[in-house]
Formats: C-alpha cells, sequence, structure tokens
C-alpha cells in the first residue's frame, strides 16, 4: 500500500471534500458554451422611459438608438430589455398581448431591428424579456380559448371547474390576489394564474403551447437577438400536492428550448429569473457533467438583501455566508446578480427575521413596501450617500457573478413613492436639466410617466448631463469602475475566494483567473461595510511576495509577507487590488 | 530521552571562558516571550529536559528537540512551572532566524550548538505536520516519546507552510497554509488538557460550533511522584485543528454593533441597524448545543445540598474578601449575600464539563456560523480542578458579563456624543446619560436574546438562582480585578453588582 492510499483512508467513506461555490472558469472554446455573458456588464433599460424620439411623451426604440453610443461609452457589454410587446400594460408589459409584436407607442418590428443592429455595431449585444408562464388575458389566445373550448386554443390555458386544485401553490401577489384561480363568465370555468388574474398562465402539458412559444422565440432569434431573459421559469407547470415551483416538466421544457438554442443558435443565451433559493435555483443551470444544459444564466436573488444588510448591520457575514452556501454551478454557467431592478427589492428570499428588519431598515415610509419587498432606488435607499452607492456599485462589480445595472443607478436617480405600484422606479431618464430633463420634447403632461423633481433628485439637480461636465460625478466614477472591470477577467470568470479578516465590518476577497496563456489574474477587493473608518489585518500568506497594485490609480502598495497585511479604509470605503510579480532590484534600490 | 535532564555547569567539558551559559540564555529567552507567566518574580531555570527530536526533521547540521524548561521561583517555597520550548538546533548560524535566536551553548550530543525558538523556523515547523500526517497509520517513529494522535476525516495538506501567529498571549499557534493550525501549548502540566479532550470529543460528536481537532501531541515523561520515586506521566504539547479562515472575534463583532448604535443617539437599541440580538440568539444555541454535547459524553452529577451549600459559602467568602479591597462593594454586600444565600438553599446542584472561561473574546464568528475557543478553563486554576464538572451557568454568566462589558468597553474609548446641532438635544451630560441608556439597552437586549436562546425559554427557578449568584460572583471577581489594575473601570462591575443588589 502506498502512503497515498493509505492517507485516503482518513477520509471517511461517503465523505467529499467541499466543493468550492465558485471556482475559476476556464475559458471555453466550445461554441455551444458561449462565454460572452460570463464577462460582461449587462444594464436593463425600459424602452419607455429612456428616450421619446417623437415627442408623444413614451420613449421608443428610436430613442434608444440614439442613446446607445451612451451606453457604449459607459462600458455596457449587453442591454436587457423588459417586455415591450402589444400588452395592456396592466404589468408593466408582462402581460403579453402578442409575443412577436412591438407596442406602437415604442415602435415598430423595424425600429426594433435597427436598434438591434446598431447596438452590435457598437459591440452591444441585446436580451429582451420573455414571459413563458402567462399572457395577458388581451392576447387572441386567451380570447379564443374563453370563447371556444373545442377550439385550438381551448386547451392553451390551465382550466378547472373547481378552484380546490393545487390548493399547495402560494399566491405571489398578496397584495392584490386573494386566490390563484379566478371564475371566467365566459368559459363558466376557473382559470389558472399564478400572478395577476389578468394573467391566465398558459398550459404548458399542451405541446401546441411549446410549438407557440418555440416559434415566438424563433421569431426574436432570426433577427439577431443575442437571447432572453426567461420571466417567472418556476412556475409552468401545476401538479396536485406540489406547491407548483421548479417541478421536474419545468425543468424538461427548458431541456429543450436550451436543445434548439444550441443547435439553431449558438451563441445566445438564456437568463432565467428564478426568485428561489440558490440551492434550489441552481437546479435551472442544468446537468453538471454537461456544463449547465438548461439555462446559462440565473439570477442570484439572495445576496442582493444581504449586501444592504450587511451595511446596516456593519457586519461581513450577511454576505459571507450567503456566499458560503451557494452551491457550485455547472462550468458552462453564470450567477447574474443586480442591487436594483424594474421591481421591488424582493425580500421573499430571505427569512422572516430578515425580512423585517430590511423593512424597519430600508422601507420607513409604508408608501415604499410593495408585495414582499421595497420598491425604491438605489440612491435613496441609500439617503443618497454617495460614499455608500459607491461602495455598493464596488461590490456588483465585484462579487461573483455578471453585474446587472439599473438605468439611472449610474447617475444616482431617485423615485416617486407617490406612484402605483412599482411605477415609481420607473421614470423617465434624466438626461439634462432642460424641459423634460431632455427625455422627451412633449408637453410635460403628456409623459407617460411623471419626471422625478423633488428638489434632492429631480431633474435638474440629478442628470447625465451634469454629470458629464463633473469629472469628479458618480457617473464618472461608474464608468471608469465599469472599466477598470473589464480589464480583468478574474472578475467574470475567477475563482472567489473568502478572505476572512481581523475586523468584521471588513469583508475581504480574492478572485483569481488562470490566463489561457498560464499567466495568473489575480484581484483582491477589500470594502469596509461600516460608517467609521476601519483598519484590517488580512492573511495574505497565500499570495506572499506579490505586490498590490490599486486598480484605479496604479499605485503599489507594500509587498505581501508573511506577516498579517495591514490596511486602513475610511468610511464605506474599498481597494481593489490588482497583484503582481515583486520586482527585484530596480534602479535606485540598489546600494 | 526522559534522563535528558543536564546541567551544563558540570559537565565541564567546554573550557569556563568558551562555555555558553543555557539556563542564563533559556531565562533570558523567557523574558521575552509574551507567554512567560513569571515576569516580574524572581526565578531561576531548574532542570532543562530534552524530551524528543521531532521526527523527520533532523540533518547534517541541524537537530530539532521539544524541551521542557523548569522555571523555580524564588518567591514561592517549592513554586515553580514547566515551559514547553521547541528549539531549532543548529551547527551554525542561521541569519534567517536571527529574531529567534535564543542562545548557543555545548550540548552533550550534539556538541556546539546556535539554538533557535523553532515555531519561527518553517522548515522545522514542517516536522510536526508531517509526522501528524503520518500519525494516521500509527506511531510515528518508536524511538521517540513524542506520540502523534489522529483522527479521522481530514486529510492534511502537507505541502503547506507554517506561520507562526503573531500576539496570542499565553500559548503559540501555528498556522499550516489555510488548512490547519496546531496549537503549541507553552506551560504545561502533567495529565490531560482539557482543551484536547473537550476538542475531541466535540469533534467526534459532530459539533458545528468548534474548530474540528485533527489531531494532538502527547509526551510520556517521567516525574517525580507524591513518594519521591519516578513516576511516568503523560504532557499533552500540542494540538492540530481545523483552520478557520474566515473567523472574526466575537467580541470585535459586539463592538462594531455598539458603535453603530452609539452613532445615532436617539435610535434606541432594538431599532438599530447594527442590532446584534440575531447574533446573540445563535451564540446561545451554539454554547446549548455544546453544553448538550459535553453531558452526553463526560459525566454529569447531581449533588445534593451539601453541594450547594458549599458553593453558596465560597461564594460568600470571595465577596467577604472582595469587600477588604473595594470598599465601595460595601453597600451592595447585604443584598448580594442574599442572592449566595439562596444558592444554599437548594437542595441539588447539577454539574458536568464546561467551557470554565466563556466570554465574547472565546467566540469565532465564521462564515458558518459562530464557534468557541479555548477550552481550556480558568487560567488561574491549577490543572485538577479545571478537570472538574461544574455548573453550566458559570459559562452562560461569564457570556452575560460579557454582554455588560462590551458597551462600556466601547463608551471608554469613543469620542464624547455629539448631538444633532438643534438646541437642547444637544446638552453634552443630556447626551452622555443617554449614551449611559443605549448602553444599558444594549447589554440587556444581547444578555435577554442569549439568554433565551440558550435556556430555550425563560430559565427556571432554580436555574435563575444559580445564575444570578455566578453573575454576582463574576462581578465580584471583577471589582477586585478593576480596583487593582483599571481603577477607571471599576464602575463597569460596580453597576452590575448595584443592579444584582437591587434586584434582590
Amino acid at each position: 500500500m502506498t502512503a497515498t492510499e493509505e492517507t485516503d483512508a482518513l477520509v471517511e467513506p461517503g465523505e467529499l471534500p467541499d466543493r468550492d461555490p465558485f471556482p475559476d472558469s476556464p475559458e471555453s472554446t466550445d461554441p455551444n458554451e458561449p462565454e460572452w455573458f460570463k464577462t460582461a456588464v449587462f444594464y436593463e433599460v425600459l424602452v419607455r422611459s429612456f428616450k421619446d424620439s417623437n415627442g408623444d411623451g413614451t420613449g421608443d426604440f428610436r430613442g434608444l438608438t440614439e442613446k446607445l453610443d451612451y451606453l457604449q461609452w459607459l462600458g455596457v457589454d449587453c442591454i436587457w430589455l423588459p417586455p415591450f410587446f402589444p400588452s395592456p400594460l396592466r404589468d408593466g408589459g408582462y402581460d403579453v398581448a402578442d409575443y412577436t409584436g412591438v407596442l406602437p407607442e415604442v415602435g415598430t418590428v423595424e425600429d426594433f431591428h435597427a436598434f438591434l443592429d446598431a447596438a452590435h455595431e457598437r459591440g452591444i449585444r441585446v436580451i429582451i424579456d420573455f414571459v413563458m408562464n402567462h399572457t395577458s388575458d388581451q392576447h387572441p389566445w386567451f380570447q379564443a380559448s374563453r370563447s371556444d373550448p373545442e377550439g385550438p386554443y381551448g386547451d392553451f390555458y390551465v382550466w378547472s371547474d373547481t378552484d380546490e386544485l393545487y390548493q399547495d401553490a402560494r399566491i405571489i401577489f398578496v397584495d392584490t390576489e386573494p386566490s390563484n384561480w379566478t371564475w371566467d363568465p365566459v368559459r363558466q370555468q376557473y382559470f389558472w394564474h399564478r400572478f395577476f388574474a389578468h394573467q391566465p398562465d398558459l398550459n404548458f402539458d399542451n405541446p401546441a403551447v411549446h410549438d407557440a412559444m418555440l416559434d415566438a422565440m424563433r421569431f426574436w432569434l432570426d433577427l439577431g437577438l443575442d437571447g432572453f431573459r426567461l420571466d417567472a421559469v418556476p412556475y409552468l407547470y401545476e401538479r396536485p400536492g406540489t406547491n407548483g415551483e421548479n417541478l421536474p416538466e419545468t425543468h424538461e421544457f427548458l431541456r429543450k428550448v436550451r436543445r434548439i438554442v444550441d443547435e439553431e443558435y449558438p451563441g445566445r443565451v438564456l437568463l432565467a429569473e428564478a426568485n428561489q433559493w440558490p440551492a434550489d435555483v441552481v437546479d435551472y443551470f442544468g446537468d453538471f457533467a454537461k456544463g449547465g444544459d438548461e439555462c446559462h444564466m440565473c439570477f442570484h436573488f439572495p445576496v442582493m438583501p444581504r449586501i444592504f444588510m450587511a451595511v446596516r448591520r456593519e457586519s461581513r457575514f450577511p454576505i459571507s455566508e450567503i456566499l458560503e452556501q451557494t452551491p457550485p454551478i455547472p462550468s458552462g454557467c453564470q450567477w447574474g446578480i443586480f442591487l436594483r431592478n424594474h421591481d421591488e427589492l424582493t425580500l421573499e428570499m430571505v427569512t422572516d427575521e430578515d425580512r423585517d428588519y430590511m423593512w424597519e431598515e430600508y422601507a420607513k415610509d409604508p408608501r415604499m413596501k410593495a408585495n414582499i419587498g421595497i420598491r425604491r432606488r438605489l440612491a435613496p435607499l441609500l439617503d443618497n450617500d454617495v460614499n455608500q452607492i459607491e461602495l455598493f456599485t464596488a461590490l456588483l462589480l465585484s462579487l461573483p457573478g455578471s453585474p446587472v445595472l439599473y438605468y439611472g443607478d449610474e447617475i444616482g436617480m431617485g423615485d416617486n413613492i407617490w406612484l402605483g405600484d412599482r411605477d415609481g422606479v420607473r421614470t423617465p431618464m434624466q438626461w439634462s436639466g432642460d424641459r423634460n430633463a431632455g427625455f422627451s420634447s412633449a408637453n410635460p403632461g403628456k409623459l407617460d410617466r411623471p419626471l422625478v423633481m423633488d428638489p434632492v433628485y429631480g431633474y435638474q439637480a440629478v442628470n447625465v448631463e451634469a454629470q458629464l461636465e463633473d469629472p469628479s460625478s458618480l457617473l464618472r466614477w461608474t464608468r471608469r469602475m465599469i472599466h477598470a472591470r473589464k480589464q480583468h477577467p478574474a472578475f467574470g470568470l475567477g475563482s472567489f475566494t473568502d478572505l476572512g479578516g481581523s475586523n468584521p465590518s471588513v469583508l475581504a476577497y480574492a478572485r483569481e483567473h488562470r490566463n489561457p496563456d498560464g499567466s495568473a489574474d489575480v484581484i483582491i477587493c477589500v470594502n469596509n461595510l461600516s460608517r467609521f473608518p476601519q483598519p484590517v489585518q488580512l492573511d495574505l500568506r497565500r499570495f506572499e511576495g506579490k505586490v498590490p497594485v490599486e486598480l484605479v490609480g496604479g499605485v503599489p502598495f507594500p509587498p505581501i509577507g508573511e506577516l498579517p497585511y495591514l490596511l486602513t479604509l475610511g468610511g464605506y470605503g474599498f481597494f481593489w487590488f490588482r497583484l503582481i510579480d515583486r520586482v527585484e532590484g530596480r534602479e535606485g534600490e540598489l546600494l | 530521552m526522559t534522563d535528558g535532564a543536564t546541567d551544563g555547569a558540570h559537565r565541564g567539558e567546554p573550557r569556563e571562558d568558551e562555555r555558553g551559559d543555557r539556563e542564563a540564555d533559556l531565562a533570558a529567552y523567557l523574558l521575552r516571550t509574551r507567554w512567560f507567566g513569571g515576569k516580574g518574580r524572581p526565578f531561576r531555570i531548574g532542570e532543562v529536559r530534552e524530551v524528543g527530536e521531532v521526527p523527520g526533521t533532523a540533518t547534517a547540521d541541524r537537530a530539532v528537540v521539544v524541551t521542557l524548561v523548569e522555571v523555580r521561583y524564588e518567591d514561592e517555597p517549592g513554586g515553580s512551572e514547566l515551559y514547553q520550548v521547541p528549539l531549532a538546533c543548529y551547527e551554525h548560524p542561521e541569519g534567517r532566524l536571527d529574531h529567534a535566536f535564543v542562545g548557543w551553548w555545548r550540548d552533550p550530543v550534539r556538541g556546539w550548538v546556535h539554538a533557535y525558538d523553532a515555531l519561527h523556523d518553517k522548515e522545522a515547523m514542517a516536522g510536526w505536520l508531517h509526522s501528524f500526517d503520518r500519525a494516521a497509520h500509527g506511531p510515528v517513529d518508536a524511538d521517540t516519546v513524542l506520540a502523534f494522535h489522529r483522527l479521522p476525516g481530514h486529510q492534511l495538506d502537507v505541502t503547506a507552510h507554517a506561520t507562526l501567529f503573531a500576539g496570542e498571549q499565553s500559548n503559540s499557534s501555528v498556522a499550516y497554509g489555510e488548512d490547519s493550525l496546531m496549537k503549541v501549548f507553552r506551560k504545561v502540566t502533567p495529565g490531560v488538557n482539557p482543551d484536547i479532550q473537550i476538542h475531541e470529543v466535540l469533534t467526534n460528536a459532530g459539533s458545528d460550533h468548534v474548530a474540528h481537532l485533527y489531531g494532538w501531541l502527547d509526551a510520556v515523561v517521567e516525574v517525580p511522584g507524591s513518594d519521591g520515586e519516578p513516576e511516568e506521566t503523560v504532557i499533552q504539547l500540542a494540538m492540530l485543528q481545523q483552520f478557520l479562515r474566515t473567523a472574526t472575534d466575537g467580541w470585535d463583532l459586539a463592538l462594531a454593533s455598539i458603535r453603530s448604535l452609539f452613532a445615532d443617539p436617539e435610535v434606541h437599541a432594538t431599532d438599530s441597524g447594527g442590532d446584534f440580538a440575531g447574533e446573540s440568539t445563535r451564540l446561545g444555541e451554539a454554547v446549548a448545543e455544546i453544553h448538550g454535547q459535553l453531558a452526553e459524553h463526560f459525566p454529569t452529577e447531581v449533588r445534593g445540598a451539601d453541594a450547594a451549600r458549599d458553593l453558596a459559602r465560597a461564594m460568600t467568602e470571595r465577596l467577604e474578601r472582595a469587600v477588604a479591597v473595594v470598599p465601595e462593594l460595601g453597600e451592595h454586600a447585604q443584598a448580594l449575600y442574599a442572592v449566595f444565600a439562596r444558592v444554599g438553599e437548594l437542595d441539588r446542584l447539577e454539574v458536568q464539563k464546561i467551557h470554565g472561561d466563556l466570554h465574547l473574546g472565546q467566540t469565532l464568528r465564521t462564515a458558518k456560523g459562530w464557534k468557541i475557543v479555548d477550552f481550556e478553563g480558568e487560567p488561574a486554576k491549577p490543572l485538577a480542578e479545571r478537570l472538574l464538572p461544574d455548573s453550566r451557568w458559570r459559562d452562560v454568566a461569564g457570556m452575560l458579563r460579557s454582554f455588560d462589558y462590551a458597551p462600556r468597553v466601547v463608551a471608554h474609548s469613543a469620542a464624547a456624543p455629539v448631538g444633532n446641532g438643534d438646541g437642547i438635544q444637544d446638552d453634552p451630560d443630556r447626551l452622555l446619560v443617554q449614551q449611559h441608556q443605549r448602553a444599558d439597552e444594549w447589554a440587556h437586549r444581547n444578555r435577554n436574546f442569549f439568554l433565551v436562546a440558550y435556556a430555550g425559554g425563560e430559565p427556571s427557578e432554580e436555574e435563575k438562582v444559580l445564575l444570578d449568584a455566578y453573575v454576582a460572583d463574576k462581578a465580584v471577581y471583577e471589582t477586585v480585578y478593576e480596583a487593582r489594575n483599571r481603577p477607571d473601570w471599576l464602575g463597569i462591575p460596580l453597576a452590575a453588582v448595584a443592579r444584582i443588589g437591587g434586584a434582590a
């Protein structure tokens, strides 16, 4: 028996060493494993709120196309567009009435196509939302289904004579919906809806529904679209005795979609919105051995509220813990992370205790709450404290996963909590201090959504034009950080190691990536989550002999030795370092 | 090797003028260390015993020798202590280890050696790690009395480099990469080391609340028995544990919470963003789980009324002695006697294995939850006493006192509170009073959350009697300590004593 075999025997049978949640990701050359999304910076923009080109008060694709230069300048790699399909707009467009059309107010399919080509010319990719689970009740499919149960669409939705079925499925929009069943007086049956009653769920047990959805997806992919964000994927199927989430049939359908993407449209991606715990979300990546055979990306929902909690508590552990509990994902996959988006700051994936805490700390006015979340933008959530906004953005750009920015947060836009539902965080982009913030030439009363006009966040105070003039503005700072990130594949591809450290208010981690040429890209991020200045001693022995160089300014710090590495940070301060080899005996240092 | 005791003065081989004085060098070395407990006392080096060479470390010009140094105190008849000093002995000077130089002397076996504190020597320290690795398959080396033991379940990273941790008070710890940590006990006593004993049991029980034990090092040595004849005994020298990369001291985490509270003077502890109650709850659960496992795997005992009376008497006597030192205790003494008297009326006293010196500084917060460390018991007590079962409420009382100290320590070092600049609210005296209130709120809130989580609800009447008494006893001890060492801080335990007295 060799020594090695003997040593192996020490590990008890069945006990595997812990798997690293965030291993380094080698750069793949497999066309079926497109990698661009792993290093991309995403930017979510609402077409109707970004730029109005024709003065009708609503943003449109031509306006968005005009602003592509701005997004390219900012450093955006991929634009994510929430639904812009024809819709009665009772749920921000997630109530789709035609999967292959464009809402007339925002343009035409030709406008979209021109926008897509213009984005591609600038090296910017585009993904769009795709709502699989349900349609608007105004969709012709539903109208046909309710009026002609025996017709071709009769079985497109989930109909039942009773509202007793699937009682184990929770109600998601608890503020508005008493039940997941609603009576239809036309068909004289109940229909199933996991969200609003005006959004009937499609019946995925019907193969014709599969075909209809796949045809719609092909329509956009044929135009050159780079992928889809799949909305509300956990809820596609219903089965008695289950909570109707994450069912095996749902995964089977996603594998089918993925096969079509891989075979017909290699390089395009699927991003799942599955607001679930990471242990459940990880299933949406699919088979580990195949590098993932469902979605390329999934949002990591719990990490976002944990960032807010950690800063309020001045303790790194809310973040450290959730990352520690994150399961590893297949090699061809990536997490998506975000601070804010068009929805409320969702608190579904926190414990009751943590939710109470978040409400208490971040939603002091009851109007700031929406469903199980907080409807506020980043800047007002952080009391417009630029140090905190920068710290949060630095965390977003450096934690494992691809960052998704929300339009307007790069200039610190505010919200309007007096608008209904989640419209408060969907107000027009503030381009300048001119009329209508430069968003539209329409009569101000005609705007689709009113501008933010309060003295702190109003467009006279917060706008792109002013911040472009100001070299120390949040906008310019954000751009510098995005560009710093883009120079280092470790941010997107690298492993993540929590470095611990003597100070519980300081979150420090290493991102390490092995380049294809064998060289290493090593980034160390040190974040002070406290309002007070803090010292920290870091155990950096694994990097002994290296020299940390601050990433933005390029200033070398003292080399790393065997002893704990001492850093001091200002309140909410942070450092990004890259590690370089120590250069011995430089001129001027020799005796 | 147990007869390795030598006394250079009697060897007589080197000429008087070139003989290194090992005893003088060792004495000077001890005074430079953090962990030597005899500073300020007159002492001389007694027996210097070479326990054995660490297997696999010998080279042509190096020997790594675990040495036990007896320190004899001249201010206490028969008073002596035994210190472990692993030495890396080189034939030639090793410049890289200059900072850890102990001395040079003539060794009877090896000739002239330059001796260094081996814990600073990465190459030498690899020997311990490799020996622990090999110990998984039986005795490492039949020729040495150094016995390396291993627990199953973890494969050591034998390529890891050794680094000595700075700043530790009473022992020395060497990290092997990010894989394992070896704690080298400096002041050693023949017999079982409770830190190893408890870690072994909790590791085997699968506890999530300790750094798992990977192995330990014993030596069998001869010591003079009670009849003066030599007898064999085990001395436990070191233990190897899981390295907790993401750990931070629980005390520091608590202070961060309090600083956050004090920063918003108008905000109550219940509403503070930096609230610690969740952590206190998890800590209470962790301590309860550990106590449960200790009760399961070590002997427990239900003692009778006699034991309760003895405990009450001991507490009462400590109080009597304390009043003599701290006159301010006098006004609360009657109330405290009443607290102790209630213990004397109990008809039973449950005892079990406990931590013995529990406070926030013995807790570590990691990304995987709370860990409890240092199960050596109260350092001031003799080993035999530390091994005895005791009431678990002693541990709980230690934690409660720690929650009480934390906000006062922050108040002590923080700048005077500053108001919002809106007039009457900014009166400095008022702000200070307010900060005191916030400190009280924080301490009260976290004591409660810890206690309720620990006890799984309200403690019973009997448990409260014991807990109150242990808290009072601990606070009385603190008044004496503070009066002697930090008179500025005396107010902290005195306030606790007054509170207990007031409630009694």
